[in-house]
């Protein structure tokens, strides 16, 4: 287990935000500032990849991983090119067994984004399920 | 906005099997069951490629900056699948005003299908 994940800096630039926009159907905000899923781009871009993570953590993705709950929140719009520095740790991985799913952990990631002044941008708070395969 | 107020719909009318690849490129995301059928049929999960769970979201968050809302905290939970082909309606009502604050609920239906998402959202007038 890694509770503290690495710290980095993510900027998201403007193609690939526009690339997200017509992937999602979606419109940017009319202010110019980043969609708000940008949140989480930037918290796990800054921080930590999807596949890094699951491989940290000792689950191979074909267990089939999935994000259970977040919490995104945003303490001013986010900005198109420009860098964010992030942060984050592994809060907690509860193990619980259940019907459908049989033995799995719920991993709770709390990443933090910082604007370049330093002032918080973005929070974000995922819980992902892991499933537990059992070894055979 | 007054307690009560609809807030949406939103739709996607099909969810786009080729935009996952895009958003899987660009989430680095590289779980093979947004990109493959067989991948999602082996994981049990049916025999179309799965929607990335932060893209579900995104339409609820899409649902409220096209209003003209400033989004401030989203809080959800991911309840169902949503798969490449499906039409999906995001739509939400206010639940509350305080001020510059409203907090509202919020959630995304699969058409003819399962809830997918839902939770709540403050946004900031």
């Amino acid at each position: 287990m890694i509770p503290e994940l690495p710290s980095g800096t993510y900027v998201l630039g403007a193609q690939r935000h526009a690339d997200l926009m017509r992937a999602m159907q979606s419109t940017a905000p009319a202010d110019g500032s980043a969609h708000p899923v940008a949140g989480w781009l930037i918290a796990f871009g800054g921080c930590v990849s999807i596949g890094e993570l699951f491989e940290a953590v000792g689950v191979p993705m074909e267990d089939g991983p999935m994000l259970g709950a977040c919490k995104l929140q945003l303490h001013r719009p986010l900005g198109i090119e420009t860098e964010y520095a992030v942060s984050g740790r592994i809060g907690s991985i509860e193990e619980k067994t259940g019907r459908k799913l049989g033995r799995f952990g719920i991993m709770t990631l709390e990443i933090s984004c910082t604007e370049p002044g330093g002032e918080p941008a973005a929070a974000c708070t995922a819980q992902i399920i892991l499933p537990r395969k059992e070894s055979t | 906005m007054k307690p009560g107020e609809a807030l949406g719909p939103w739709v996607v009318e099909s969810v786009s099997a080729e935009a996952m690849h895009v958003v899987a490129a660009i989430l680095d995301d590289p779980n093979p069951i947004h990109l493959d059928p067989e991948a999602a049929r082996a994981a049990g999960l049916g025999d179309r490629p799965v929607n990335q769970g932060p893209v579900n979201f995104g339409y609820v968050l899409s649902m409220l900056t096209e209003s003209g809302a400033t989004v401030r905290e989203l809080d959800v939970r991911l309840l169902a699948n949503v798969f490449a082909g499906d039409r999906v309606i995001a739509a939400g009502r206010v639940e509350e005003v305080d001020g510059e604050r409203v907090l509202c609920s919020v959630w995304l239906d699969v058409d003819g299908g399962a809830r997918a998402i839902e939770g709540t959202a403050v946004l900031e007038l």
